[in-house]
């Protein structure tokens, strides 16, 4: 583990929020969620970060990938062809927020020396 | 063991037929003693038959069956526990008819496949591990 995802991962433990991570397979009633917990640290966009379609209910939550990866989440897949990495969230994918079921609307992963050390999402409602 | 805890080996929306689809494995999980397997099939309309297997692997090449479980038309939950401390003679491996088990296999991968037979319609399937 780089020294990047090791720095977040304690500032996730010191001020983060537990959330569950959450893809969801079919529709009701024959859904299937797929849930991971991880730490977030999950914010109100400022004033001068709503632009675009980025509205005042919209949020900023940053997690890491450790959880994501240690929970090996979502699990097993179908190969499908044109998706990387299934284990990065997607647009579509929930973030459970304080008991609050908030879509995932945007999905900003960074990578550093082509590790990725971060990812940011755009949640909403 | 490594890395206990609670994995969607399939978690996937039935619709056109599969021939033994493997999913990604679940991997790490040396020491695994006891596994239990949930299989869970939500089934809204058409098709004919799905079978799920699970599979464990020592090499990442050869897998293996160790539980199946089989559905139809109709929802259903079905479970397995298989027992990694059972004393085993020795026995040729054979791939499982419905609904069998080969108990005592364990290994560090796991996966699941999946084989349906016509075409479901909001119809789920999801098989997932208890590791411990």
């Amino acid at each position: 583990m780089s020294g990047e995802v090791a720095a977040l991962d304690a500032a996730l433990e010191r001020a983060g929020d537990t959330v569950v991570l959450r893809r969801t397979v079919g529709v009701a009633p024959v859904a299937i969620n797929i849930d991971v917990e991880v730490l977030a640290a999950v914010r109100s966009y400022r004033p001068d970060e709503l632009v675009g379609d980025i509205r005042q209910t919209d949020s900023l939550a940053i997690i890491s990938p450790t959880p994501i990866g240690r929970a090996q989440w979502p699990g097993g897949e179908l190969p499908t062809a044109g998706v990387a990495d299934p284990s990065l969230p997607r647009k579509g994918d929930k973030l459970v927020v304080a008991g609050r079921v908030r879509s995932i609307e945007f999905v900003a992963p960074i990578y550093i020396a082509g590790e990725l050390v971060r990812i940011e999402l755009r949640i909403l409602g | 063991m490594n890395n206990p805890g609670t994995y969607a080996l399939v978690a996937i929306a039935l619709t056109a037929a599969l021939a033994a689809q493997a999913q990604t494995p679940i991997e790490d999980l040396d020491g695994i003693e006891a596994a239990t397997l949930e299989c869970r099939f939500g089934w809204g309309s058409g098709g004919t038959s799905c079978a799920v297997v699970a599979q464990v692997s020592f090499d990442g090449t050869n897998w293996l069956d160790v539980a199946r479980f089989d559905f139809l038309t109709a929802s259903a939950v079905k479970v397995a526990n298989l027992n990694g401390h059972l004393s085993k003679a020795v026995t040729a491996y054979a791939a499982l008819g419905s609904e069998g088990v080969n108990d005592g296999i364990m290994a560090a991968r796991w996966r699941g496949v999946v084989t349906s037979v016509g075409t479901y319609t909001n119809t789920t399937v999801s098989l997932r591990l208890a590791a411990r």
